[in-house]
């Protein structure tokens, strides 16, 4: 009975006699302080606002000539960049950073034999030089040349005329191949017409 | 026992009201604090918050009829709130020790100190109005008349809590001597 009284009695005084450690009046002044600063900074954030608000309400006209401006300032700088970039071939700037730097001697060779005219040939004649090309050892593709050698429009199907033109010139007839020029046909045409004259108006009280 | 008194014409606390808040209270709210917490470290955290709410809830001060009370509630019902996040186990051991006397020793010192932490661990078996109204009762600044305040509960209620509370923890005490 007395065993369980004095301990009881013993953690109520240790309860009792309990004290915090020196300066603790001091850290939650401090704290008290900091939480007080950081408050009034926040409290103040809504009056910064009401005030702006209140001072551009006095300039609004001002302030939207000034948006509106910036605004088509804006339009006209992305509408130059856009027609600026679809001029300019995709391969240059997009794909192809260093497309404006001097290319290597071989490459520009290699552009240059692109930009040849070609004799034409049938094409059940031509080579499949492009199926060679690709797994050629000598010219190893580079992604940046492919893009390059592709960038050029495929050539439009031939019109009639051009296809007779062609069909002329391959045939290697001289006749032919001078009447293409407008002024010997047109001579040529002179002739005979006074040939025929000739002969309708020959005198026949001979025969 | 003197109650801090604040003006109902000054609508905010000055530093200096702070200050002396601080220096009336700091010790009591501590006790309160471990009372229920019983590690230093805990209850200080508890004391500091307490005060931080009164900053941030400064106007309420003005509507406060016993502010002594009505801090001493603040720490209480923090000081429980806190309980839930810590083990209370553990603290109960480290504060058992720190009541055996030093100069005892070691098999003694370890008995008393097994005998404290049974005396806690049973204040915490002991019914939750029990419980509280036998801490509060530790506080030697805290009369019945203010637990019972604290507690919101009648005087003589408070009272009868505490006899109820003593008697039935030194009947658990008795058998838990009697089993051993």
């Amino acid at each position: 009975m007395k065993n369980s009284e004095e301990a009881i009695e013993k953690v109520m005084a240790g309860l009792r006699d309990s004290e915090a450690s020196p300066g603790l009046d001091l850290r939650i002044l401090a704290a008290a302080k900091h939480s007080a600063s950081a408050q009034s900074a926040t409290s103040r954030l809504p009056e910064k606002a009401l005030w702006l608000l209140t001072h551009s309400s006095q300039q609004k006209a001002w302030r939207a000539a000034v948006a509106t401006a910036a605004v088509g300032l804006i339009a006209a700088v992305l509408a130059i960049t856009a027609i600026h970039q679809h001029r300019k071939p995709s391969t240059q700037s997009k794909f192809h950073p260093d497309a404006t730097a001097v290319p290597s001697p071989a490459h520009a060779r290699e552009e240059a034999e692109l930009l040849q005219p070609r004799p034409i040939t049938p094409a059940s004649a031509r080579p499949s030089g492009r199926a060679t090309r690709l797994v050629s050892p000598i010219f190893p593709i580079r992604p940046h040349e492919t893009r390059n050698l592709n960038h050029p429009a495929p050539e439009a199907p031939l019109s009639q005329q051009e296809k007779l033109l062609q069909r002329i010139a391959q045939s290697g007839d001289p006749h032919a191949l001078t009447m293409l020029n407008p002024e010997i046909r047109a001579r040529q045409d002179a002739e005979d017409e006074a040939e025929f004259r000739k002969f309708v108006e020959q005198p026949t009280t001979g025969n | 026992m003197a109650s801090f008194s604040i003006e109902a014409e000054r609508p905010e606390i000055s530093p200096a009201d702070l200050a002396s808040l601080v220096e009336s209270y700091s010790a009591l709210l501590f006790r309160v604090a471990h009372s229920v917490l019983r590690s230093r470290a805990e209850a200080e955290d508890v004391v500091q918050e307490v005060f931080l709410r009164v900053l941030h809830h400064r106007s309420s001060l003005l509507h406060v009829r016993n502010t002594r009370v009505w801090l001493v509630r603040i720490a209480w019902n923090l000081a429980l709130d806190h309980k839930k996040r810590i083990r209370p186990d553990q603290m109960d051991e480290i504060f058992a020790q720190s009541l055996v006397a030093r100069s005892l020793p070691a098999d003694e010192a370890l008995e008393q100190a097994q005998r404290m932490n049974s005396v806690l661990r049973e204040m915490e078996r002991l019914p939750k109005a029990e419980r509280h109204v036998l801490l509060l009762s530790a506080i030697e600044e805290l009369g019945t008349a203010e637990i019972a305040d604290i507690l919101e509960r009648s005087e003589s209620a408070a009272r009868a809590l505490l006899f109820r509370a003593r008697t039935r923890l030194r009947e658990r005490l008795e058998s838990q001597g009697g089993k051993r």
